[in-house]
């Protein structure tokens, strides 16, 4: 017997190409951090290939779950769930989920806030960068969805066009002999970590949670693929840059990769020392990772409770983030904790866990579907928007057990 | 001369003194005023009589006559064999003299021949259909319609024993002739401009949009003076969501007087608090023609220059009528120009406080060392260096608007050069940073939207600030709000960042300026009822047309929307 399903939160319509820009901005992000340093350390001259096996089982991941949403039309996974195993199934599922959340934003934040301390602001309080980091994040969580993908849709522009400078600018420093060998430390250790740092995606999870705001829903695939294709490159890209500039053996004890990478930069007297201006971009690109994470704890932790409103939880929130950005006494203990509990096993919760879900749900409302009970559809009928705007009802046939 | 003239010269004769005036009204004079505001409201309501000289009284009431000069009552005959009397009102300095003794009193008193008998219905139909020659004439029954006719320049008439009046069209105040636009310059393009006369206005618009579909709304605003507002819109072509919209924003404006355009874009706007203007304010006929083509409205206020278009685009509000009568690659570099100067009007203070205070070493040695000998012997800090010169240029900006022109010339000599220089010479201000200002300023006074102009000069401040507090960092920070404020500003529905976020479909007009002959579409933005606007490459006869073709092909082929075409 189908149970209530959540209520939707109303979060307004996000197009397709403003969410792929979304989730590419924000999972992108990383390379900001320790990222390259820690994935150079792992797969040595082979690490940029890395990225590549993380992508591969992340779009694996997600095509399965885009099959199975694919049977619950107009619903996201917690609500498909709460419909189908009870409403206190998926309350906990919520909580885990913005927990991760929660505390992968909040490392995030004492990650960016140390760079920025360290590379351009050495003695201003850290308290200061955070407190201006996260009230600029609150602000753009507040403004909602349609606000972050637009953002990040026109940000995106900068971002590729910025990186590309990044990237370019270093390569008088370049040398393909860095690179070798060409396997690094192996296949088999490329493969492994490449699976553990399926962690840095959290497409599949958002995906499956924000499916219903999509404006034009057979375009679902696209942006998981576009997004997850595209930012795998670009870690693919960057490391092959930073491998070639660094050697694998130092880079490793690089602490901030991208910030060393500007500081390299030399193109006659005029075009040297630019780190200073790539403090834009990354700034820029935490704010939206560290908006969306914000916004997106909250709608959780809404969604789950059956909140009809995400808004008012923001602030508190946001305070957590604040105190669990300090708990971490210093910038080597946040990448510890980042290497030690979130990098080997939050891909158990940010892709697994909404995998197995999903096709959890699948198999049961395919086994009602063969024993002729009423599922696949809520109690009243369905309408949902689809591409234009126009609205379609798409009553289901209830057909009873013979 | 007697002694009490040599008394008054010795001692302070009070008799003069008046007594204390006070701006509260007594209680007396409360009354008074709501027994003739209630006085007022009846006589408005009422239906006019059939008695001349009771409508005369009503007139005086109305009016408040003698005491108001401006409206003026003539009295006179109706001609023929049996006269009627009558009486002719209107307002001196609305009305047009000449052609109230052409075409009412002279026809009315020398010029008619009636027939006895008839009856009233009859008489006002011969008389308004056969011998006012006027281009319009209007029956009116009540006393607030000819009020409001009398007080618009027509010219209201009244019969003996006839309970309703006609109003004849008169309008003929003094106003500016169309001249130059003040504010929207161009080159290349019309040089005409909107004026304070209502008719005028839309008149100009009529002259270029010969369209027979090109609607025109009208209504009036303000409880205490009313003020002519007007909807213009091509219908089949804007979204009548869009019309209905802002007609029910228009109706709930209850004000007293409606004084301006924008007091009314204050009422109207979608959000009052925000910082980037959501309509277009335009005294340029041809940029509302161009408007009204792609689906937006524009509203005409009384004796308001400028016209309201909406909704509009940020990439709009940079956009001059110019860069679409270049050549497309001059109108695209224009166009840059422009966006280069927004950035630096808004952020080069800013910049230049961040590299001086934060970033110094991204400025090479040599350049470091001239930035760092001029500003020896400053005795302040950047910020307040380039505090005070913003507020300078401020000053002299809003000095330069209300001083007389006579003597502008001579002041902006003394602002820009003595004061900037002497202001170096004593060592206050470093020599680079008049450069910047000056180019900052330059940035702004680019703006082609005076309103758009006044969102780079207070957020400019903003930026200053942030930049002296936290450097480029801060800089950043406070761009990324700017920019999601913008992304979730609307112009009546529609995003301003449209269309580039959120993405839609548009020709190639948004921030460079395409081919003028690919331009097929309107802006899908505004959600026009038609979105095709011109046949597919105009150009059959040009070598550029089959490549531009098959490049269209080729993308429609990828959307799936090719269409079935005839062989050529």
């Amino acid at each position: 017997m189908n149970a209530k399903r959540l209520p939707l939160i109303h979060t307004g319509r996000v197009g397709v190409v403003e969410l792929t820009a979304l989730m590419t901005v924000y999972s992108s992000t990383e390379i900001f951090l320790s990222m390259p340093s820690r994935i150079a350390m792992e797969g040595a001259g082979f690490a940029w290939a890395i990225p590549l096996v993380s992508g591969t089982l992340v779009l694996i991941a997600f095509l399965i779950v885009h099959m199975c949403l694919k049977r619950f039309p107009g619903e996201n996974l917690l609500q498909v769930i709460s419909r189908l195993f009870g409403r206190f199934t998926a309350l906990p599922l919520a909580l885990l989920f913005a927990l991760l959340l929660l505390t992968q934003t909040a490392l995030v934040t004492r990650e960016f806030t140390e760079t920025v301390v360290t590379t351009v602001f050495p003695a201003t309080p850290s308290a200061v960068i955070t407190f201006t980091f996260l009230l600029v994040a609150l602000y753009y969580a507040y403004k909602g969805l349609e606000g972050l993908s637009r953002t990040a849709l026109l940000f995106s522009y900068f971002f590729l066009f910025g990186l590309a400078m990044l990237l370019i600018l270093p390569l008088s420093w370049f040398d393909a002999r860095l690179l070798l060998p060409f396997w690094g430390h192996g296949v088999g250790n490329a493969v492994w970590f490449g699976t553990i740092n399926t962690s840095l995606y959290f497409n599949v999870l958002f995906l499956s949670i924000l499916y219903p705001t999509l404006r034009d829903r057979d375009h679902f695939l696209y942006v998981g693929v576009i997004s997850t294709v595209v930012t795998a490159v670009i870690f693919s890209i960057v490391l092959v840059v930073f491998l070639g500039t660094f050697t694998a053996a130092e880079s490793g004890n690089v602490p901030f990769p991208l910030y060393q990478l500007a500081r390299v930069i030399y193109v006659g007297r005029f075009v040297q020392r630019l780190e200073a201006i790539f403090v834009f971009l990354w700034t820029a690109a935490a704010v939206i990772k560290m908006g969306f994470g914000l916004w997106m704890v909250a709608y959780l932790y809404a969604l789950g409770f059956g909140m009809p409103l995400y808004r008012p939880l923001l602030a508190p929130v946001t305070l957590q983030l604040y105190v669990l950005s300090f708990l971490p006494p210093d910038f080597p203990a946040v990448l510890a904790l980042s290497a030690a509990v979130f990098e080997p096993y939050g891909w158990l919760v940010g892709v697994l866990l909404p995998t197995l879900l999903a096709v959890a749900a699948a198999l049961v409302d395919w086994r009602r579907k063969r024993r002729g009970k009423e599922t696949g559809a809520p109690r009243e009928a369905q309408t949902f928007r689809k591409g234009s705007g126009r609205l379609r009802a798409r009553g289901r046939v209830f057909s009873r057990s013979p | 001369m007697d002694w009490r003239d040599l008394v008054r010269l010795v001692t302070v004769d009070d008799s003069i003194m008046d007594k204390q005036f006070v701006l509260t009204p007594s209680q007396q004079e409360k009354q008074r005023q709501s027994s003739i505001t209630g006085a007022d409201a009846a006589n408005e309501a009422a239906i006019i009589a059939y008695d001349l000289a009771g409508n005369r009284k009503t007139l005086d009431r109305i009016f408040h006559l003698p005491l108001n000069a401006d409206v003026v009552v003539r009295d006179f005959r109706v001609g023929g064999r049996r006269p009627v009397a009558a009486l002719a009102v209107f307002v001196d300095g609305l009305a047009d003299k000449n052609i109230i003794n052409t075409h009412i009193l002279e026809p009315l008193m020398v010029l008619t021949e009636f027939e006895n008998g008839q009856g009233d219905t009859e008489w006002t139909d011969w008389v308004q259909h056969a011998l006012l020659p006027g281009n319009q004439v209007m029956e009116v029954s009540t006393w607030k319609d000819a009020a409001e006719n009398i007080l618009s320049g027509s010219t209201v008439v009244f019969f003996e024993g006839v309970n309703t009046a006609l109003s004849v069209e008169t309008k003929g105040w003094e106003h500016r002739s169309v001249s130059n636009s003040q504010t929207e310059a161009v080159v290349r393009g019309p040089h005409d401009a909107f004026t304070e006369n209502f008719r005028s206005n839309t008149g100009l618009i009529r002259a270029r949009l010969r369209c027979s579909n090109l609607i025109t709304e009208m209504t009036q605003v303000g409880a205490l003076a009313a003020t002519d507002v007007a909807v213009m819109y091509i219908q089949g072509v804007v979204n009548p969501k869009l019309i209905k919209e802002v007609k029910r924003r228009i109706a709930a404006v209850k004000v007293d007087y409606l004084a301006d355009s924008g007091i009314m874009e204050q009422f109207i706007e979608d959000d009052p608090s925000g910082v980037i203007p959501k309509f277009l304010s335009t005294e340029r006929p041809d940029r509302v023609a161009q408007a009204l083509t792609e689906g937006q409205f524009a509203v005409f206020v009384g004796h308001s220059p400028y016209a309201l278009v909406a909704p509009v685009l940020f990439w709009s509000l940079l956009q001059t009528a110019e860069d679409a009568y270049l050549r497309w690659p001059f109108g695209s570099f224009i166009r840059l120009i422009r966006v280069t100067a927004l950035a630096i009007g808004l952020l080069l203070p800013a910049l230049y406080i961040a590299v001086t205070n934060y970033h110094p070493e991204m400025i090479p040695t040599d350049l470091m060392l001239a930035v760092a000998a001029s500003r020896e012997r400053v005795p302040f800090p950047v910020v307040f260096e380039v505090l005070i010169m913003e507020f300078s240029l401020e000053l002299i900006r809003e000095a330069g608007i209300r001083i007389p022109s006579v003597i502008g010339p001579t002041i902006g000599i003394v602002g820009a050069l003595i004061l900037g220089q002497a202001a170096v010479a004593a060592g206050i201000i470093s020599p680079l940073l008049i450069i910047v200002v000056a180019v900052t300023a330059l940035g702004s006074f680019t703006m082609p939207n005076y309103n758009l102009s006044f969102t780079v000069r207070v957020l400019r401040f903003g930026f200053i600030i942030a930049s002296s507090l936290l450097g480029f960092y801060g800089v950043t920070l406070g761009l990324m709000l700017l920019i999601m404020h913008a992304a979730s500003v609307r112009s009546f529905g529609v995003p301003i960042l449209s269309p580039i976020a959120p993405r839609r479909k548009s020709s190639r007009d948004v921030v460079l300026r395409g081919q003028v002959f690919t331009m097929e579409d309107r802006p899908s933005a505004y959600m026009p009822l038609d979105v095709r606007r011109q046949a597919p490459i105009t150009r059959p006869w040009s070598a550029a047309a089959p490549a531009a073709r098959e490049k269209r092909g080729r993308r429609h082929r990828r959307s799936g929307k090719m269409r079935k075409r005839s062989n050529d």
